[in-house]
């Protein structure tokens, strides 16, 4: 008997492995990226599902919002032509194959080890908090202050290499045309 | 709203999305794309996290997802500089061009 969550989890699961798709096969990069802002959209519907309600306004707001932002503007200031872009394949699927099947079998031993994921979980109490911002940022101030911290650093950093990459002064030869 | 739906199909759906992502990352050949698909395999993980915590009834996982955000950040943010760099270089963002390395 399917109920209401079955069907949101599956017709969510359906557009994200298809959207998912698209963003990996899609020629161009301005088309996987348009592709990449609803698999994120529809991935922060899944957190809902999930009751990570903060979680979700997270994902949509620097994922999908900050992130993919600066994707698509450096997309469209690079104004690429399509010839640029250099064609497809070459990837060695022996490779390939080997990796995901190795990939799918720590999955698969993962779920034999533990057979209650394959169980429909328990419901949240009444008086849970998991999921909103009071209890995620009780834990990220407190348990996890160090991580907090250096995260800041971490962006600190990146701000700082991005602006030194960004203000030199190229010394090679130019291409013609090259003005920057 | 709490999910009926058993955790092990969470996983297969960030496995799943997880392995579109590192096909793209193999094939693509610009630049552009596999920070892309880089994206997206992040993403995928990110997927396995939340569905953890929400198994351990832990903020673990929800902390830790704010972590690979912030790494997410930094990495798109260096590498599209790092790629506007080159495409100041050389005209064209196509990795196979990008031979200086290789001897």
């Amino acid at each position: 008997m399917p109920d209401l969550h079955h069907i949101l989890f599956f017709s969510f699961a359906a557009i994200i492995l298809f959207s998912a798709g698209m963003v990996a096969f899609r020629p161009r990069p301005v088309e996987s990226a348009m592709w990449l802002i609803l698999n994120f959209f529809v991935t922060a519907g899944l957190y809902v599902l999930l009751g990570s309600h903060f979680t979700a306004v997270i994902q949509v707001l620097v994922y999908a919002g900050a992130i993919m932002v600066l994707f698509v503007f450096v997309i469209l200031l690079l104004n690429l032509d399509p010839r640029e872009l250099g064609t497809e394949g070459g990837a060695s699927w022996s490779s390939l194959v080997l990796f995901m099947g190795f990939l799918s079998f720590v999955l698969v031993a993962l779920q034999l080890a533990t057979p209650d994921l394959l169980k429909a979980p328990a419901a949240l109490p009444e008086a849970s908090t998991f999921g909103s911002v009071e209890a995620a940022s009780r834990e990220l101030l407190t348990k996890y202050i160090w991580g907090f911290q250096l995260s800041g650093i971490i962006l600190l950093l990146a701000l700082i290499g991005v602006g030194l990459i960004a203000y030199r002064k190229a010394k090679a030869p130019q291409v013609k045309g090259a003005h920057a | 709203m709490t999910t009926t739906v058993p955790f092990a199909y969470w996983l297969i759906l960030s496995f799943g999305v997880f392995c579109f992502g590192a096909c793209g990352f193999l094939i693509r050949k610009n630049a552009l794309s596999l920070l892309i698909c880089l994206e997206l395999m992040l993403s995928a993980v990110n997927m396995a996290f939340i569905t953890f915590a929400r198994m351990h009834m832990s903020e673990g996982g929800n902390i830790l997802y704010f972590l690979v955000i912030t790494v997410a950040a930094c990495e798109s943010a260096v590498g599209l500089a790092l790629m506007i760099n080159y495409f100041r270089l050389k005209q064209n963002i196509r990795l196979d061009d990008a031979r200086a390395l290789a001897g």
